[in-house]
């Protein structure tokens, strides 16, 4: 909430030598900040914010109050002048009928209300006048004046109808039904949201209570005789109207918060009184009221051990009765604990020890406490290694040439459809802010292929990668969060990515320290990608690490990619729970290998690396510490009109101890060619 | 035959012999091109024929029209279809596979300030850690001092998921209640989360990152707050910068402050970015007893203090010499932007 606050309206409560810019700066600091000054026609007005819980301070009188204490909190320098009113209204010549009734008192627990006649309907004086321009509101005319001067003066919202106006002199408070409808003041028609509370006369609904009186029983021109309402209203229905009309007033938004009771008196004698004085108002009916119990002076202790291990400092206990008293608070105790009792206007807001220990540590000034760092012990519990590995995660990629890109957890029904993404599965926003962001990503590709989209209109390779969380619908319960990573190069040779992203895959799990991964074709490769040209980086158990894919051509197009396009996906959890941060240390062997090539014709659809690895593992049941690498791979169009393809193998046969003699690099290559043959029919060409 | 048919015929031809996507929408161009494309021949012959004839062949055009664009499409996803029957090798070893070189790239600023915040705190023995981004109820509001109903609730412009009771966290003191649930104590704990709120303009996004600091132990004081906030301000804005407390209110911490460091720009004597030499930095406060409570704590033993502050704003709050015009940008994965020099 916001209050503007002219300096000579706050002077009419207020008696300091203290100029504006000075006080605005105590102001901030020791109590609501005051957002910025500004001069309007050499008057300067104050813009002060007020937290939800001082409703004291949506008024000038209780910004002034407040400052007094601000002020004087180490010497005098301001006065703080309440408004004085009188206890009683005059009693009336001749009483005009009226009867106010209400349905049920918990809607309006509080109100005072009276008939004034002879009014006239002026101009305001010009000091009231100003007082308003300056605050933002428009001057109409002297009764609608009164009406917001009282309430921006004492921060009690009030409301003045058309006496003559009021059908069947009735004043009845009840709470709407469905489907009732009120033009208000403005002009606008509103339907009530059902529950409302609302005034009627015998024919119709003359006030939406604390949003907006009705257009029907205004105060105009012709105005002679007005009701003067100040009632208090059952805050959560208030709220509840203004919020599903999106419709906060000031006064609605004063009343939501609740309101000293005490003021109500108060604002309906300083209405009645500034009637009589500008507008020539005659009470004309009794005093129509009725009062809620008195809240009781609920005390609350504070002990001034826990004060000063708060505060860290021991403020000795006359100040803290100062503090506490300059804001209205009754104290008394002695020693170590003290009973305080908050004001009237402070009751909802001061209930324990911390609310305490909050006013005096403001008014003692947080800037004057000490700085210390914080003693005792160090956390026990141990930092979760995730954080590390995920950051050599992000290292490795942008290192490798992707960049990091960040993009928003929502996306739209349609980029998941694309994907053909399970729609059972996807977690739905109640209210979005627009509609393309109304399902929390299932996958990063939702945000990051409509990215890819934009930026290849302006570079011709894109490599970009992403960390951050799915999500994934489980009934009603949470939805499960998964810490998902997601790569994709677009460029124009998809074979070449294909190999240069599973490249940066496999050289991640090395930077992981994961080792004894096998990699395969995708037995269930994710919908959106082609089934030929996808494959999984698995481990022994079979859990998938890495897979890395091509983007079919039909999905991309959907997204505007016409550039081949490569994808590689992880669980981060996959692989930070399997990265170890101790490297196995290599055995530095001081006898040669033996080295030869061994070439081989192979069906043409034959997985090379699949037949490397199975090479390899029958190279080192002879050779355990044998190696071998891809060295050459050829067809001829001769091979190719017998769909066969050649490769060469340069196999590397060692063991522990010694190179290996003939007998065992025989029987190694024997085996090999053997096992090759039989799994592969790949037929030994030459040695 | 007539020449609808003829076209038809021969277009039939040259759409089941393109072997490649390239080469259909190639064949689609020419098809109805303007200029010369078959199509559009015919259509010209139209405004030859006798008017009673016109009518007749126009549709007998339509129809074909119809059809060569279904034939288009069938082939197209034929060779959809194709393109995941081809014969390729995933296995490939790298050694003998062509790769692609890729220019450099860098880690996005927020995972850069994310660290920074990550490593300050971890120099005062705060643990890293992150909490849920969606959340139920409770632990974004109820536990947090905010029962259901209350006014102070619609501050967060929240989101809610279709799921009852369920949210998008507004803010990262969700964690707080997590972390005491733990039960370590003592607590020093620096969660680094997304959040999401109902709101955007280019100061606002409707996903950013939080950080929350919370410090739970015996006789904890707001001094000890200055002191930590102090080595978060010097290490990450600079010595040079100082912060003020002004109070405050928020419902999970009494006392509860707010955070000004003075403006780098104008070294807090006041200029456009800032108010009057000023910028705030965020809140934060003494944990309120009952969310001490809600924690599962023994409020009369533990207290501490808590805060919460925006990722992307201190990072726009340490460049704002530079041009961010617009803090969206950091969510839009623009390759300018994110690989600008170093």
């Amino acid at each position: 909430m916001n209050l503007t606050v002219p300096h000579i309206w706050l002077k009419d409560f207020l008696e300091t030598k203290i100029s504006p810019p000075e006080l605005a700066r105590k102001l901030s600091l020791y109590g609501p900040t005051v957002e910025s000054l500004e001069e309007i026609d050499n008057n300067v007005v104050y813009h002060i914010e007020v937290t939800p819980n001082r409703t004291d301070l949506m008024s000038i009188e209780g910004v002034a109050r407040e400052t007094a204490a601000i002020l004087n909190r180490e010497k005098n320098q301001a006065k703080f002048k309440p408004l004085i009113v009188s206890d009683k209204i005059k009693p009336a010549k001749t009483e005009l009928p009226l009867n106010i009734e209400c349905e049920n008192r918990s809607l309006m627990p509080q109100m005072m209300a009276v008939i004034m006649d002879d009014i006239q309907v002026l101009q305001s004086p010009k000091d009231l006048k100003t007082r308003l321009e300056l605050t933002g509101s428009r001057p109409l005319a002297n009764v609608i004046d009164i009406s917001n001067f009282v309430r921006i003066a004492l921060g009690h919202p009030l409301h003045i109808f058309d006496y003559d106006s009021i059908k069947g002199n009735l004043m009845r408070t009840r709470e709407s039904r469905k489907g009732e409808v009120i033009e208000t003041l403005d002009g606008t028609t509103r339907e009530i949201p059902a529950g409302s509370i609302i005034i009627e006369d015998s024919e119709r609904i003359i006030d939406l209570c604390g949003i907006m009186g009705g257009k029907n029983s205004e105060v105009t021109q012709n105005t002679k005789r007005v009701v003067v309402l100040v009632p208090l209203y059952e805050s959560s229905r208030i709220r509840k109207t203004f919020r599903s009309l999106n419709h906060a007033t000031d006064s609605a938004l004063i009343y939501e918060k609740g309101i000293d009771p005490t003021l109500t008196r108060r604002a309906f004698m300083e209405t009645v009184n500034l009637l009589e004085k500008l507008a020539g108002g005659k009470v004309a009916s009794k005093e129509f009221s009725w009062f809620m119990e008195p809240v009781k002076g609920a005390s609350v202790k504070l002990s001034l051990t826990q004060l000063e291990s708060v505060l860290n400092e021991n403020i000795p206990g006359e100040k803290v009765t100062h503090y506490l008293e300059s804001l209205g608070m009754k104290v008394t105790g002695n020693q170590d604990v003290y009973h305080v009792t908050p004001p009237s206007w402070r009751k909802e807001d001061i209930k324990i020890p911390e609310d305490i220990i909050e006013e005096i540590a403001r008014l003692h000034g947080l800037g004057e406490l000490k700085i210390t760092m914080p003693g005792g012990r160090l956390p026990e519990a141990i930092i979760e290694p995730n954080f590390q590995f995920e950051r050599i995660i992000e290292n490795h990629l942008a290192s490798f040439g992707l960049s990091e890109c960040y993009s928003e957890s929502a996306t739209s029904l349609a980029n998941c459809s694309y994907l053909s993404l399970a729609i059972k599965d996807l977690v739905h926003i109640e209210n979005p802010l627009i509609a393309e962001r109304s399902v929390m990503r299932p996958n990063l590709l939702c945000n990051l292929l409509p990215a890819v989209s934009n930026n290849l209109s302006r570079f011709e390779d894109v490599a970009v990668f992403e960390k951050e969380r799915t999500f994934k619908a489980v009934g009603n319960a949470l939805p499960v969060e998964i810490m998902s990573l997601t790569c994709i190069l677009a460029a124009q040779e998809a074979d070449k990515i294909f190999y240069t992203l599973r490249g940066i895959g496999e050289s991640l799990l090395s930077a992981l320290l994961i080792g004894n991964y096998s990699l395969t074709k995708s037995q269930n490769p994710k919908p959106y990608l082609m089934k030929n040209k996808t494959c999984d980086l698995k481990t022994a158990d079979g859990t998938v690490l890495l897979s890395v894919g091509v983007l079919k051509t039909s999905v991309a197009e959907k997204f505007g990619i016409h550039s081949p396009t490569v994808i590689m996906e992880a669980e981060v959890e996959t692989l930070t729970t399997r990265a170890t941060k101790l490297r196995k240390l290599p055995l530095m062997l001081n006898h040669p290998s033996v080295v030869e090539d061994l070439s081989f014709i192979v069906p043409f659809q034959t997985q090379v690396g699949d037949l490397k690895r199975l090479a390899e593992f029958e190279l080192r049941t002879q050779c355990p510490l044998g190696k071998i690498m891809m060295k050459d791979l050829y067809d001829t169009l001769e091979l190719r009109s017998k769909k066969q393809k050649g490769i060469t193998l340069s196999v590397s046969y060692q063991t522990y101890d010694k190179t290996p003699n003939p007998q065992t690099v025989t029987k190694a290559r024997e085996t090999i060619i053997e096992k090759l043959q039989n799994t592969f029919q790949a037929q030994i060409r030459s040695i | 035959m007539s020449e609808t048919a003829d076209l038809l015929a021969k277009t039939q031809k040259q759409i089941l012999d393109a072997n490649s996507l390239n080469e259909l929408s190639d064949l689609q161009l020419v098809i109805f091109s303007k200029k010369d494309g078959a199509m559009n021949e015919l259509i010209v012959k139209i405004s030859q024929l006798p008017s009673e004839d016109r009518a007749t062949f126009g549709k007998e055009i339509n129809e074909a029209k119809t059809q060569i664009l279904a034939m288009l499409e069938a082939r197209k996803n034929e060779l959809f279809q194709n393109e995941e029957e081809e014969i390729f090798d995933v296995t490939l070893p790298l050694e003998i596979a062509q790769v692609q070189s890729l220019a450099q790239a860098s880690l996005h600023p927020l995972t850069q300030t994310i660290r920074e915040i990550e490593d300050i705190f971890s120099h005062l023995g705060f643990l890293r850690r992150r909490y849920r981004e969606t959340d139920t109820d409770y632990y974004a509001f109820e536990a947090l001092n905010m029962p259901e109903g209350h006014p102070a609730r619609d501050e967060w412009e929240t989101f809610y998921l279709t799921n009852p009771n369920q949210v998008i966290t507004p803010h990262t003191s969700n964690g707080q209640i997590h972390e005491m649930e733990l039960g370590d104590l003592p607590i020093r704990m620096i969660n680094i989360s997304r959040c999401g709120r109902r709101q955007e303009d280019t100061t606002h996004c409707r996903t950013f990152y939080q950080f929350e600091g919370l410090l739970i132990d015996e006789n904890v004081s707001i001094t000890d707050l200055k002191g930590v906030l102090t080595y978060f301000v010097h290490s990450f804005f600079g010595k040079d910068r100082e912060f003020r407390l002004r109070p405050y209110n928020f419902r999970f911490t009494e006392p509860s402050f707010e955070i000004d460091i003075t403006c780098g720009v104008c070294s807090g004597n006041g200029c456009n970015t800032c108010k009057e030499g000023w910028m705030e930095l965020g809140g934060a406060g003494m944990v309120h007893p009952n969310v001490v409570k809600a924690g599962k704590l023994d409020s009369k033993i533990y207290n501490g203090f808590a805060f919460g502050w925006g990722v992307e704003r201190v990072f726009a709050m340490r460049n704002i010499s530079e041009a961010l015009p617009d803090i969206r940008i950091l969510y839009q994965s623009d390759l300018r932007f994110l690989k600008g020099e170093p």
